[in-house]
């Protein structure tokens, strides 16, 4: 495409110019139009961006030729609403939402999200309800999504996200007082460039669980944001990946425990081979009074060869003093040792090497079929 | 130039009395000093040059680094908050007057005073084994002692100078040995490395030089204490050591600053330099004014230490316990170049009241099999923000390399924040890095324990982050470690209730 913007004012000047999407016309678009007014997308040096090419990403935003799927395919149980976002019976399940999941400042691209959306579901789980059968998002028909998910009271559901194309996906889930939610996430093998938001708000008592399996896109950045917002919240949030070639996966985790006694679990597990690259930023933050909090992270690396690379920052941010918080995380090679202790036993190396990252990555898998349908592992 | 006496003095003894308990350094030295007018310009740099009667290169290389200051921007990442520092504000030059003295002898007795005062003796009394000297126990270390700009003393040069140990101040090496300071100022710590190193290389005043020849082991610890003691000037000190191949030196460092209700800026750069098998051991006790209770004056501490593995199996020790300061900003680092070298990082970061701390340390691996080490440890008291940032980064060539690090904080009261936020980067795989961290508080069942045997809760506080800190503490060479337990005890008083 001639003369693809890759700076944010060069971006925010084209969307402007094509103007707002029409679809769901319901939806407020303001904050989002004023934020590529005042042209506050990430520029390319950008910290949150530090090893992700946000550029790349921008060339591909008005990019025609991306091909989404062709329909909806969202398969559900009865008891679950699911509506259009073009349909006005969505807005008012965004009522449902109250605030934001979200900081639009912190999270700007979602602003184009807003602008260019194409298609979108609302998800609403009713009072109490409990179907047997996961709700399914199999495929929208559009560069441009958005998922809102409101699981209400007491009711607990299964949310499955398949692999699909798309240059934004934005997710926002609220799970209200104790409800609770198991949200899967296959991320295939992919040769687009992708960016995606997770933005979920855990009431009291409520509980949460991500359950990520990811392989590499040319470009593919998860943001993940996760509020508990009620007293004893939990969240539990697993990732493994394994990337190859030259692949690339940015995760960027936050983990905000504004109540007390919440508690959040996070593992992650990943395997960088060939000339691709693995970025793990894994932020918990304690606000003021959110006390009682105990909150964990764990991520552990491994590198196949001399070209690959990784990065991971996990960070702790607490304005409380009664917390028990505490990250982990590790970066090396498999282990030889290890290796030479299946030898031992009689296994060929090559099979003990795939052994091991089984094992390894198994640690932050719960579904160990689909992981190796998807080719997580082998 | 002007010339003027710090008249402030009583003002400030009178508020000392009030609150003497927390910050005994507090005080301010009458003395007459020769102060450049604040504002920065190419002139105020060449004034600083001439001043220092230094030779051309020297000047130029100032002018270099100010004017590649001039079109940086200051940091903002750090976890800090702060008003903008109007850099033509500063002064950046101030000097007791007089001729520099030649030896210990012509030193104003009020500035020997000071030092006596701060209990960082500058006379050359041997101690005798196992016998006190009129109850003064003056371990046998060198000083630099450096008084706002310049550096008034140094101890033991002649016994250093018989190893071959060169000790001097910064200005006097740039005379006195142009061709080491030509060849490794800057090099560790490059101009424009960021806008404070920037600042510094234009207007460094002092700081000290070490050399340490060739298979020496430095006979003594050196050592340098900082003072700030004149109104609205910045202290800008260098610091440069080198040891050669075999050569060991353990260099301490300390700081203190009357207490003021305007901030003052400190912009050091430390430069180590460890050739092969060389071992460099660098200790601070930083305890700058931190500020009153309500965040009123302070010392901001933007601080650029790095030292550079150079040689293969060499070894770079940072120690540092920081407890004053207004706003810390620092992360002595190690680059490790040389084959099989060592980089090593300990450090207890205190603030309490409305100090703000940024620090923590980056260790670049290059060479294969280099090894370092990270131990932090934060202790966040009343309305303070403490944050380690560090970076571990493996790069290719960096085979079986490895890192372990290790950061816990400990919050003491409610207002407070503790924050981490390591950086880890791998390009390899045969490196292995591995980092933990916790936060917690001091945990009631030690706190019961301890009350339970008859020991008062702030007591108890103070010996449960004593053991908190041990790990740091052992590094210390053993005057520091006792003194850095005792800075903390004090520091510790009125936290905890």
């Amino acid at each position: 495409m001639a003369g693809s913007p890759t700076d944010a004012a060069g971006l925010a000047e084209r969307v402007l110019a094509q103007g707002p999407s029409r679809y769901a016309p319901w939806l407020d678009r303001g904050p989002h139009l004023d934020l590529l007014e005042r042209r506050a997308l990430p520029e390319l040096r950008a910290e949150a961006w530090r090893h992700t090419n946000v550029g790349r990403w921008y060339e591909t935003v008005l990019d025609r030729t991306v091909t989404p799927a062709s329909s909806y395919r969202v398969e559900s149980p009865a008891e679950v609403e699911v509506v259009d976002f073009a349909d006005a019976r969505a807005a008012e399940i965004l009522q449902l939402r109250g605030e934001e999941t979200y900081r639009l400042s912190a999270q700007p691209i979602a602003a184009i999200n807003a602008l260019l959306l194409g298609a979108g579901v609302a998800i609403r789980v009713p009072v109490g309800c409990a179907p047997p059968s996961p709700v399914r998002i199999v495929e929208l028909p559009a560069a441009y999504q958005r998922v809102l998910v409101i699981i209400e009271s007491d009711a607990r559901v299964e949310l499955i996200e398949e692999p699909s194309i798309y240059t934004h996906r934005l997710v926002e889930v609220v799970v209200q007082p104790g409800g609770q939610l198991v949200h899967r996430r296959h991320q295939a093998a992919s040769s687009h460039r992708e960016c995606n938001l997770a933005a979920v708000r855990v009431e009291a008592g409520a509980h949460y669980e991500l359950s990520q399996l990811s392989l590499g896109g040319d470009l593919r950045r998860n943001d993940i944001v996760a509020t508990l917002a009620g007293d004893g919240a939990n969240v539990t949030l697993r990732g493994a990946w394994r990337l190859d070639e030259s692949r690339h996966l940015d995760n960027q985790v936050a983990v905000h425990h504004r109540a007390p006694g919440g508690t959040s679990r996070q593992t992650y597990r990943g395997v960088a081979a060939d000339r691709s690259r693995a970025v793990l930023n894994g932020r918990i933050e304690i606000a003021p009074g959110a006390q009682q909090s105990d909150a964990t992270l764990n991520t552990k690396n491994l590198l196949a060869n001399d070209t690959a690379e990784v990065y991971a920052k996990p960070e702790l941010e607490i304005y409380a003093n009664d917390v028990q918080c505490s990250h982990g995380a590790t970066v090396g090679a498999i282990d030889d040792d290890a290796v030479h202790y299946f030898r031992t036993r009689g296994i060929d190396e090559h099979k003990a090497r795939r052994l091991f990252v089984r094992g390894f990555l198994r640690e932050a898998i719960d579904d160990p079929d689909t992981a190796q349908i998807l080719g997580v592992i082998q | 130039m002007s010339e003027r006496t710090t008249e402030l003095a009583d003002l400030v003894g009178e508020e000392h009395a009030a609150t003497g308990r927390d910050y005994a350094a507090g005080f301010v030295t009458e003395i007459e000093a020769d102060t450049l007018p604040p504002g920065l310009d190419e002139s105020i740099v060449r004034a600083i040059s001439a001043k220092k009667e230094e030779p051309s290169w020297m000047t130029e290389w100032r002018l270099d680094a100010f004017r590649r200051w001039l079109s940086m921007p200051p940091p903002r990442w750090a976890h800090v908050q702060f008003p903008d520092i109007d850099f033509q504000a500063i002064s950046y030059f101030s000097a007791p007057k007089g001729d520099a003295p030649k030896s210990l002898d012509e030193v104003d007795p009020e500035l020997l005073r000071t030092y006596e005062k701060l209990g960082i003796p500058l006379h050359e009394r041997a101690r005798l084994a196992g016998v006190d000297t009129a109850g003064e126990d003056a371990p046998q270390v060198a000083v630099d002692a450096v008084f706002d700009s310049v550096s008034v003393a140094t101890t033991f040069k002649e016994r250093l100078a018989e190893a071959g140990v060169v000790f001097c101040a910064m200005s006097e090496a740039v005379r006195e040995h142009p061709d080491l300071v030509r060849r490794y100022l800057g090099s560790v710590v490059p101009k424009p490395d960021n806008f404070y190193s920037a600042l510094n290389s234009a207007v460094f005043s002092d700081g000290s030089f070490v050399y340490v020849p060739k298979g020496t082991r430095c006979p003594m610890e050196l050592s340098t204490y900082f003072r700030i003691n004149a109104e609205n000037t910045g202290q800008f000190e260098r610091t440069l050591i080198i040891a050669d191949e075999g050569a060991y030196v353990s260099y301490l460092e300390g700081c203190t600053a009357p207490m003021r209700d305007d901030n003052q800026l400190h912009a050091a750069v430390v430069e180590l330099v460890a050739l092969e098998d060389a071992e460099i051991k660098y200790s601070t006790v930083q305890n700058w004014y931190p500020g009153d209770e309500q965040g009123n004056g302070g010392i901001y501490n933007f601080v650029t230490k790095r030292g550079a593995c150079l040689g293969d199996r060499s070894k770079i020790s940072w120690t540092q316990v920081e407890t004053g300061s207004a706003i810390t900003w620092k992360y002595p680092s190690v680059v490790l170049r040389g084959a099989d070298s060592v980089g090593e990082f300990y450090s207890v970061a205190l603030t309490r009241n409305r100090q703000q701390a940024d620090t923590g340390t980056k260790m670049t691996h290059i060479g294969p099999r280099t090894k370092s080490t990270i131990v932090s440890k934060g202790i966040s008291a009343g309305n303070s923000q403490n944050s380690y940032r560090g970076r571990v980064r493996m790069n290719p060539g960096a085979r079986g390399a490895r890192n372990y690090t290790q950061c816990d904080s400990l919050l003491i009261g409610d207002a407070c924040g503790a924050h981490t936020f390591p950086y880890i980067e791998s390009k390899l795989p045969s490196a292995v890095i591995e980092h933990e961290a916790t936060t917690s508080k001091v945990s009631d069942e030690q706190l019961f324990l301890c009350q339970q045997r008859g020991i008062d809760p702030e007591k108890a506080v103070a010996m449960i982050v004593n053991g908190f800190c041990r790990d740091v503490f052992r590094t210390l060479p053993m005057e520091f470690a006792v003194e850095a337990a005792k800075l903390l005890e004090v520091s510790l008083e009125g936290a905890v209730g």
